[in-house]
């Protein structure tokens, strides 16, 4: 284009500015003005009466009793029938031989704060240097309890309260009344990091919820790993992280624990818990004392690592969100078990009244079914007269569902758990989930309909899937330009594959967009009518049962609130029966059925063995079935540690070859053959057996050290499996090599070889 | 005002330096390549058995290990100059202190174990500059230090890092720099030779430096680049005397392993190139595979450490990759830093020295499959590996190689069409070709008959059915009225220079028939790319893009007919854009019906038939070239020099106009790219406030 004279100039500045308004004006229009925060309330706490003695305070409950030091801010916790004592922090007079100078002040505080200072930097700072010594904060008696009010010297206030009730102690850090300066920012706070310490000449373990659970002996010496630090429910999709984990375990429930010799606490974060993350550190490597604590994250923090375009460096960016999160509290509940209950058992089950308690845990278990998911559709590049388009091709179609439901049940899998999953165009154009309109490809409505009537008549369970996390293209009514989740700097979070070999961005697929939480209440209400029209009235709710990401625009959900709207859009559903994939604890309430739940930790190298505390918490009040044996890269240990958890089969087909995958996206989908058919139901048979020797019984303890495992049920059942290649003797009972033997009051009731395939 | 030049500011930056989100390289999940050299997900071949951590089994920073019977040494690589032994069941055993004339021998920097077969230990340690011997108990018996032969350079350094001896008790030793080779000395500690040198691979570069050095003084000479052959970094013996090197990342990519006989020369016969495929850039750098210890089984697998990712790769005895595991971290079955690798029966041993661990590896009932069938395979037993192919099947239906398997099976077996079915799942075109050969002459066998029948019949049918046409018409002389303009592109085809002599005065030229012409060469490239038969498509149909094809065939066509037009007024050509289009799409006929008889032969013929492909192909291509010349010569009423000297100009236009359309679509893209971050940040700054 030649621009010969100055009006022309000015015409083509006019064209693109209106062009743009006419492009842009709307959408920043709608964004501005649509408001997304659902209100919050700030609350305000109990201020107590502060006093300025210097004596011991105490706080006494029947079970408990809490001595306060007001001068050092420190405590002891002492549990009344063992005289147990649970101290704050180590003793004064401790000299710690691994500790640097700055972790020896840590090691007497009761906070750690991470705050911004610029762009690049973090800074830490402790409650005693910062506090403490400077003698710059208030101690106050509660009804219950006490409120301490530190004023750092870096010009921020943060509040602590100190409850107790009967057997627990509730520690909250007072969000809603914590004052900060414009410079610097609180990122994190470290919560009683030290709190029951344990040092190198006691016994114990600590307990982390990573994936199934998983035990860190004390002193186990293993210094030479990095510490324990995961983001609970987690990372945040939205915010890019750096660290990429093998097996990509989470942490599902908001639980951590640490067992003595002398009692056990089991700490549960009740507020606070979508923005918290659990560490835990041996003795050795920062401190001589084996800990585990949680941080609250007070506000989001994104580490951009950027290369500098010109110079080809690298450096980070930090942008920080400009609202703390919102939430009133961050709030952790210790409680004191000891006895028979200070065990991974008294954890879990001191975890599981809780949530009975709270009303999360309501529904009863199922009878044990051979769970099976079915593939219907997959997107398929087609040529038509040489012009390549793409189109659906069938899987899996609705008739031939209805034979290897049939062929499943002849072969004596009587009870079937059924999701169905690429029912509709949706799932292979990449949209957001929450259509169930056929393929047409799998036979259309009509036989959606048989199939329908098929499973109603035998009574089978059959949840169509449905998942409405992420999305790679607009689509009922979903945006992925407006209804996404934002990153602090305020782009659309895009969430790219990465490459197997490199682990770089794989920028040949288009990357997908997760939906933000305001968009729930549309994509749950869009789940439900199409649900209504075509006759389905139960659901399998995909990754978001598992994944929690926030909206880091202003105004927008972030992670903390991402789980009240995504349960109150769930509360519309109530009419619907939901499946839900390795749900974190707060989706509890909502489910019928649990698939995929993690089997095994993620296998760090700290831990010393793995738990099933997951199944432990849920057996005998939900059913759970473990993730497809034959679609992930699992253990050949899989079916013992089913036995051990209890957990269903879960297995994954296609009706047709699995060599159509090839070439399609599903290719990572590599082992749905239906030859695996066999295998699954003689597994089904195998864990009927077993399970009908338990029933709805509770586990009330389970130990084990990775070769031979007990699991002791409350109905007097015990379960041992053996995972080693001998038989293995107790007293009289012989478990077999790489089996399982069920006993009662000394008798052996059942016993077998795992079931696995034949070579 | 000001604000908003900051803002442009902001978002000019943005534009021109963009942000990168990265990821750190590392990931933990096995893969494989498949025929596209595309790393596929797979199960877990090996699962961890278990983890020996330092500090519980007294060893520290683990640099060596090795089996002697079923106990296991591990060498400190630190200064306590020490061996850890563990028994079978990995209990502890006892340490070998090195002791030298009753005092504690010190280790500076040791690296290397070695049990000789007289059961004496031989050790290496880098920066002491030595090889010692010592016995089981630990006594110092002899140190081997820098061979004294002239064949050693006085220059360079002597720094051992890795020994081995062989069944002659001979010792291989590798020195840090020693790109001659490995230094093997007799087993008296006598120099013998360099073993195994590696050449110097000729490169481009290398040929240009050494035109150069002609021309070059003595003292240029001097300071110039030298070209040195790629040293190993690290070896093992296997029980036939086999020695097996690894080269690093900076030999050739089929070289970075290497099996050498006792004559010293390479005989890994591997079709491909070792390492990781496809990968990319990241911050700035480019990663590629770093091989830095090897080992080899009982069966003759070859498993390899890559130092980049922290993987470990396991190939065949015949060098054809199984599967990569691995990778960065911190959990069982990834690592940090590893040092060596070696195995155990079917177990491997990995020794990572930032993580002061061993991990103990295991196949799982996917990798045993994969061992068992390819061993079956490799050894001729396609029968045998049937089942075990299968199960791998069963369990991950990407292996590629499975498929190649069953086929290979089916294929002794004489079944033809299902070694075509299987080998075609695999992608061995080779394997397909050869299937297809024999399917097609068993085909052929079975129906030759009525397939002769047929064609007698028809020719003799055609023969009297055109008798009889020719008879009712007459022979027509196609030049001359006005209603045979089709038949007359016959006629330019098979006499161009008359014919498109003729064309210019007589006007039988149809633009519809051109337009025509060149609709079908777009269709006809489709065809071709997407319809050829197997054996000679590498295209799949995701590749397959309509505005590309569009533009390398008819666009590319449209641009050349322009540019030539417009040069014909600089050259006084007579030709109008019409004309040339029409003469051009004329003169594509010869190389579109070549194309469609390489579709149809494509799908009849066998890789070794390919060559009749290739001439047709030639031969169209030829014939059209000709036909542009003749073209636009009789055309533009050119010269023969004039004629050549336009073709090359048009040519050269089309690069220009290329060029341009590439300036103007970057300046798109940028332009995109400002008004994004301009919304960008008139989103942010709503939000936020100016």
């Amino acid at each position: 284009m030649i621009i010969r004279h100055k009006h022309n100039i000015k015409a083509f500045i006019y064209t693109i500015t209106i062009t743009c308004i006419l492009l842009f004006g709307g959408p920043v229009g709608c964004s501005s003005n649509t408001d997304k925060s659902i209100p919050f309330e700030k609350k305000s706490f109990e201020k107590g009466s502060i006093t300025k003695s210097t004596e011991t305070m105490v706080v006494e409950t029947e079970s408990l009793r809490m001595n306060f030091n007001p001068v050092k801010c420190t405590f002891d916790l002492i549990v009344k029938d063992t005289e147990a004592i649970w101290s704050s922090n180590p003793p004064d007079e401790w000299k710690d031989p691994y500790a640097a100078s700055i972790t020896k002040t840590d090691l007497k505080s009761q906070l750690l704060v991470t705050y911004k200072i610029d762009n690049t930097k973090m800074r830490n700072t402790n409650s005693v240097v910062s506090s403490v010594n400077k003698k710059t904060f208030t101690v106050a008696r509660l009804k219950n309890g006490i409120r301490v009010d530190y004023t750092f010297r870096e010009g921020f206030v943060i509040p602590v309260m100190y409850e107790l009730f009967d057997d627990s102690m509730e520690v909250s850090i007072l969000f809603s009344e914590i004052e900060e300066t414009t410079e610097q920012q609180i990122n994190e706070i470290k919560l009683l990091p030290y709190f029951g310490a344990a040092s190198e000449s006691e016994k114990g373990y600590l307990f982390v919820p990573d994936g199934s659970g998983a035990i860190i002996d004390f002193n186990n010496k293993k210094t030479d790993y990095p510490v324990y630090d995961k983001m609970v429910y987690g990372n945040d999709q939205t915010l890019p992280s750096d660290i990429v984990t093998t097996r990509a375990e989470q942490i599902h429930f908001p639980v951590f624990g640490m067992k003595k010799e002398n009692g056990a606490f089991v700490a549960v974060i009740e507020d606070g818990d979508g923005f918290a993350r659990i560490q835990a550190s041996v003795a050795g490597k920062n401190a001589a004392f084996n800990t585990v604590y949680s941080t609250a994250i007070y506000r989001a923090v994104e580490r951009l690592n950027v290369l500098n375009g010109s110079l080809g460096t690298a450096g980070a960016v930090l942008y920080s969100a400009e609202d703390p999160v919102r939430t009133n509290s961050y709030r952790v509940r210790y409680t004191f078990l000891s006895g028979q209950d200070s065990s991974i058992g008294g954890m879990a089950k001191s975890y599981r009244n809780r949530l009975i308690e709270q009303k999360a845990l309501t529904a009863s278990e199922k009878e044990t079914a051979l769970y099976i998911d079915i593939y219907g559709g997959v997107k398929k590049a087609k040529s038509f007269l040489g012009i390549r388009y793409d189109g659906g091709e069938s899987l899996t179609s609705f008739s031939q569902t209805r034979d290897l439901l049939d062929d499943l049940r002849r072969e004596g899998a009587d009870s079937l758990v059924v999701g169905f999953r690429n029912l509709s165009r949706d799932s292979y154009k990449g949209k957001p989930e929450t259509s169930f309109k056929p393929l047409s490809e799998l036979g259309g409505k009509k036989g959606l309909d048989k199939l329908l009537d098929y499973v109603k008549e035998n009574e089978i369970p059959f949840y169509a899937y449905s998942d409405f996390y992420s999305f790679e293209k607009s689509g009922n009514s979903l945006s992925k330009y407006f209804n996404v989740c934002k990153t602090l700097d305020l782009g659309a979070a895009q969430v790219y594959y990465k490459k197997l070999n490199t682990n770089i961005q794989n920028k040949t697929r288009d990357p997908f967009y997760l939906l933000y939480p305001t968009g729930y209440q549309k994509a749950v209400s869009n789940m439900i009518k199409s649900a209504d029209n075509n006759k389905i009235d139960a659901i399998h709710l995909g990754d978001i049962s598992s994944r929690l990401a926030g909206d880091y625009s202003r105004g927008g959900l972030q992670r903390d609130q991402a789980i009240n709207a995504l349960k109150s859009a769930l509360d519309m559903a109530a009419d619907k029966s939901l499946m839900l994939k390795s749900p974190n604890s707060y989706l509890l309430e909502y489910a019928d059925y649990i698939t995929d739940l993690p089997m095994t930790s993620e296998k760090n190298l700290l831990f010393d063995r793995d738990v099933p505390f997951l199944q432990m918490v849920l057996k005998g009040s939900l059913s759970y079935a473990a993730y497809s044996a034959n679609l992930n890269s699992t253990s050949d240990d899989l079916f013992l540690h089913q036995v051990e958890s209890m957990s269903q089969i879960h297995y994954s087909f296609i009706s047709d070859n699995p060599s159509d995958l090839l070439n399609t996206d599903m290719v990572d989908l590599y082992g749905l053959s239906l030859a695996q058919r066999e295998l699954a139901v003689a597994q089904y048979k195998a864990m009927l057996a077993i399970s009908q020797t338990v029933n709805n019984a509770y586990i009330d303890e389970y130990s084990g050290d990775g070769s031979v495992s007990e699991i002791k049920y409350s109905n007097g059942v015990t379960i041992y499996v053996n995972f080693t290649n001998e038989n293995v003797e107790f007293g009289e009972i012989s478990i077999p090599s790489r089996g399982y033997a069920v006993v009662r009051n000394g008798k052996m009731l059942l016993s077998g070889n795992e079931v696995r395939q034949n070579d | 005002m000001k604000k908003l030049i900051v803002v442009l500011l902001m978002v000019c930056i943005s534009v021109f330096s963009p942000l990168t989100v990265l990821g750190s390289p590392g990931t933990g999940k096995a893969y494989t390549y498949d025929h596209k050299d595309q790393a596929t997900a797979i199960p877990d071949p090996y699962e961890v058995k278990t983890v020996l951590n330092g500090d519980k089994f007294s060893f520290s920073k683990p640099v060596d290990m090795l089996y002697k019977g079923n106990e296991l040494y591990i060498l400190n690589g630190d200064t306590s100059g020490k061996i850890v032994v563990l028994n079978e069941d990995f209990t502890f055993n006892r340490f070998i202190s090195f002791i030298k004339d009753g005092k504690p021998y010190k280790t500076q920097e040791p690296k290397s174990l070695w049990i000789d077969s007289d059961e004496t230990i031989l050790v290496a340690d880098r920066s002491r500059k030595l090889v010692f011997r010592i016995t089981p108990q630990g006594e110092v018996i002899k140190e081997y230090e820098k061979p004294k032969t002239d064949l050693m350079d006085e220059n360079t350094d002597y720094l051992p890092y890795k020994v081995i001896t062989d069944r002659m008790r001979r010792i291989y030793i590798m020195s840090e720099g020693e790109y001659r080779g490995i230094i093997q000395l007799d087993k008296d500690g006598e120099f013998v030779s360099f073993f195994g040198a590696k050449s110097v691979a000729v490169t481009g570069t290398l040929l240009i430096d050494m035109l150069w050095r002609n021309f070059m003084t003595e003292a240029q000479i001097k300071n110039s680049k030298r070209y040195l052959p790629v040293e190993y970094n690290n070896m093992t013996i296997d029980d036939r005397g086999f020695i097996y090197t690894t080269s690093g990342s900076a030999s050739q990519p089929s070289k970075y392993i290497s099996k050498i006989n006792s004559k010293g020369s390479d005989v890994l016969d591997s079709s491909g190139n070792f390492g990781d495929y496809n990968l990319g850039s990241f911050m700035g750098t480019w990663y590629k595979t770093n091989f830095k210890a090897i080992t080899v089984d009982d069966y003759g697998y070859i498993s390899v450490l890559d130092k980049t990712w922290n993987r470990i790769f396991q190939y065949s005895r015949e060098g054809e990759l199984l599967y990569v595991l691995g990778g960065n971290g911190s959990q069982e079955g990834t690592f940090s830093e590893i040092t060596e690798i070696i195995s155990k029966d079917d177990k491997l041993l990995v020794c990572d020295i930032s993580l002061n661990n061993i991990t103990v590896l295991k196949p799982t009932s996917f990798g045993k499959d994969i061992r068992k069938a390819n061993l079956l395979f490799e050894s001729g037993l396609f029968q045998e590996s049937i089942q075990p192919w299968k199960s791998v099947l069963k369990q991950c239906s990407n292996y590629e190689a499975a498929y190649v398997g069953i086929g290979k099976s089916h294929y002794v077996q004489k079944q033809y069409k299902e070694a075509m079915k299987y080998y075609k799942l695999g992608y061995s075109k080779a394997d397909y070709s050869q299937a297809f050969q024999r399917y097609r002459s068993q085909v052929m066998r079975d129906s030759f008959p009525t397939v002769m029948t047929f064609l007698v019949v028809a020719l003799v049918a055609g023969t009297i059915i055109l008798r009889l046409v020719r008879k009712k018409f007459g022979s027509r002389k196609l030049v001359l009225d006005e209603s045979g303009k089709i038949l007359y592109l016959f006629h330019v085809l098979a006499h161009p220079s008359d014919g498109y002599q003729e064309l210019r005065y007589n006007k039988k030229y149809s633009l519809f028939l051109a337009n025509f012409l060149a609709l079908s060469w777009f269709i006809i490239e489709a065809c071709y790319f997407n319809y050829r038969g197997f054996i000679f498509n590498n295209n799949t149909p995701d590749d397959f893009n309509l505005v590309s094809l569009f533009a390398t065939t008819v666009g590319m066509g449209m641009v050349f007919c322009l540019c030539n037009w417009l040069l014909s007024t600089f050259f006084e050509g007579k030709g109008g854009l019409k004309q040339v289009w029409i003469y051009f799409c004329y003169a594509l006929a010869p190389v579109l019906a070549a194309m469609i008889i390489e579709i149809f032969l494509s799908r009849v013929l066998t890789l070794d038939e390919s060559m009749f492909i290739n001439y047709i192909h030639v031969i169209g291509l030829v014939w059209t070239v000709l036909l542009i010349m003749v073209a636009m010569g009789q055309l533009h009423q050119y010269s023969l020099s004039r004629n050549i000297f336009s073709l090359v100009a048009s040519v050269i236009g089309i690069f220009v106009v290329l060029f341009l359309v590439f300036l103007m679509y970057n300046l798109f893209i940028q332009f995109k790219y400002f008004i994004e971050s301009f919304v960008k940040e008139l989103l942010y700054r709503s939000e936020v406030g100016f």
